[in-house]
């Protein structure tokens, strides 16, 4: 599948659903056999990165590296480097989604007239 | 063309009047065979969207609407996307025309024998607050708008309505963008008097007869409001900047939603034809959720609000025109107007892109960037 066919959604899935980390392996740029597929995959990977800092998830969750079809070397340091890098994060605090929403403390009026939101 | 300034006189003040004349010329004098314009309904307790085509319900139009149930945006989209080639005027507010830019970018309408007629925005108001107020209020209907007009063009800043004070949608009070960006004719009441200030083409104001006269008070008046809006604006976004350090900041904002897709309906620029939330994409066999529920012990259901949200956020941020439409549908009000807007402020800054601004920007995620390789 061709890194410019990735929605977001399917990265988005993986992370509620828990995964500690997504990686998005794509041609090289300048070697898309649909001419700018990567190039695609890049604009939305860098939109989807700004939106998950933004909302309060890691996106440094989120790898998006160029390994091509015959790098195995690459493919396999790439994903010691990511098993590392996440295993110094922890785990995902979707693992355990029921907890998430346990923490909640409620819609507070955000904005122009909103007060201090504490949690506890 | 050279586009010129000009005036319409409102005679005894009546705003309204002047510019349902001025409309009315517009379908008279065949410039535009239709006319998609707020008309009051229900004896003005609310108004709605209408597609006109003879001048004589024009006695009951508002361009400046305090209300603005949908956004027009989708509904020119309805209107032009396969291009009939009828001659359509549509009166919008700046944020419908907004709207309107970007879903010509996403091929989801045209332009295509489109007069845009931009308005001044003052603001509008829940569609539920404005009946209330109506009903509260002497008078004929006739009446009772163009008090609230004129009551509203009192504070700009901030309107105060009698008898009942009503206080602005969230995403009007913080909207800095209230006037048309890009429209074939602009109908401006900011800083001016008994007057409507009116920009088009010279033709056209020759055609319709117009007094040619620069309108000395708007740019000053513009610049006032734009500085207490932009404050206004910084000050959500800064707030909600704060609060987001976790997932769970995030989750507290859609605590109680529903998952009616209110939001989704509303937005004129959730683009998908068919929306993968409304499929069963996301329904897994029942056996599924059992599963997720012994993981942790508990599953709160329905599962997907936040993948929901996010999706969305993820759509439609790079275009969000800030109309507030998703905050407004909401039945549970969850906060989406500043959400989206902080959000959508984040990756339009990140990506150096304005929504609505220009035809010729590209949205950015249908460009190529420029890389060195």
């Amino acid at each position: 599948m061709c890194s410019g066919s990735i929605d977001s959604v399917y990265v988005l899935k993986a992370l509620l659903d828990g995964a500690d980390g997504v990686l998005i392996g794509g041609c090289h740029l300048g070697n898309c056999h649909y001419k700018d597929g990567n190039y695609k995959a890049m604009r939305r990977v860098e939109a989807l990165k700004t939106i998950l800092q933004q909302v309060g998830i890691d996106e440094e969750r989120v790898w998006l590296r160029w390994i091509d079809a015959s790098e195995g070397v690459l493919f396999s340091e790439t994903i010691q480097q990511m098993v590392d890098e996440l295993r110094a994060k922890g785990p995902n605090p979707m693992r355990k989604p029921w907890q998430v929403w346990q923490e909640t403390i409620g819609c507070q009026p955000l904005g122009i007239e909103s007060k201090p939101n504490k949690r506890r | 063309m050279k586009k010129v300034e000009a005036v319409l006189k409102a005679e005894e003040g009546d705003i309204l009047g002047a510019s349902r004349n001025f409309l009315s010329k517009l379908l008279a004098e065949g410039l535009v065979d239709y006319l998609l314009v707020p008309l009051e309904i229900s004896h003005g307790r609310t108004l709605a969207q209408t597609l006109v085509k003879e001048p004589a319900h024009l006695d009951r139009a508002n361009p400046f609407s305090p209300v603005m149930p949908v956004s027009s945006a989708a509904i020119v989209a309805q209107l032009t996307f396969d291009k009939s080639g009828k001659k359509l005027g549509a009166v919008l507010k700046p944020c419908e025309i907004r709207g309107l830019v970007e879903l010509v970018k996403l091929g989801q309408a045209s332009l295509e024998n489109l007069i845009i007629i931009g308005t001044d925005c003052l603001g509008t108001y829940e569609v539920e607050d404005y009946a209330k107020l109506i009903d509260k209020m002497k008078g004929t209907a006739k009446k009772k708008g163009a008090q609230v007009l004129a009551d509203m063009r009192q504070g700009i800043a901030e309107p105060d309505t009698k008898p009942l004070p009503l206080s602005l949608r969230p995403a009007c009070k913080m909207c800095n963008s209230f006037t048309p960006l890009i429209s074939d004719m602009t109908l401006g009441l900011f800083g001016v008097g008994d007057e409507i200030f009116v920009s088009l083409d010279s033709e056209l104001a020759e055609k319709l007869g117009l007094e040619v006269k620069g309108a000395s008070g708007r740019q000053e008046a513009v610049t006032q409001l734009l500085d207490s809006r932009t404050q206004a604006r910084e000050q959500v976004f800064a707030e909600f900047r704060k609060k987001m350090e976790t997932i769970v900041d995030f989750a507290d904002c859609l605590d109680t939603c529903i998952m009616c897709y209110a939001c989704s309906s509303a937005c004129p620029l959730c683009y998908c034809r068919v929306c993968f939330f409304r499929t069963d994409t996301f329904e897994p066999e029942s056996e599924r959720y059992y599963r997720w529920a012994e993981r942790e012990g508990a599953l709160r259901m329905p599962t997907e609000i936040l993948l929901y949200h996010l999706t969305r956020l993820n759509h439609v941020a790079i275009s969000c025109c800030g109309c507030g439409m998703c905050e407004s549908a909401c039945p549970r009000k969850l906060p989406l107007t500043t959400i989206f807007q902080t959000v959508g402020d984040g990756v339009q800054k990140a990506l150096g892109y304005v929504p609505g601004r220009s035809l010729e920007e590209e949205i950015p995620l249908a460009t190529i960037p420029e890389v060195k390789v």
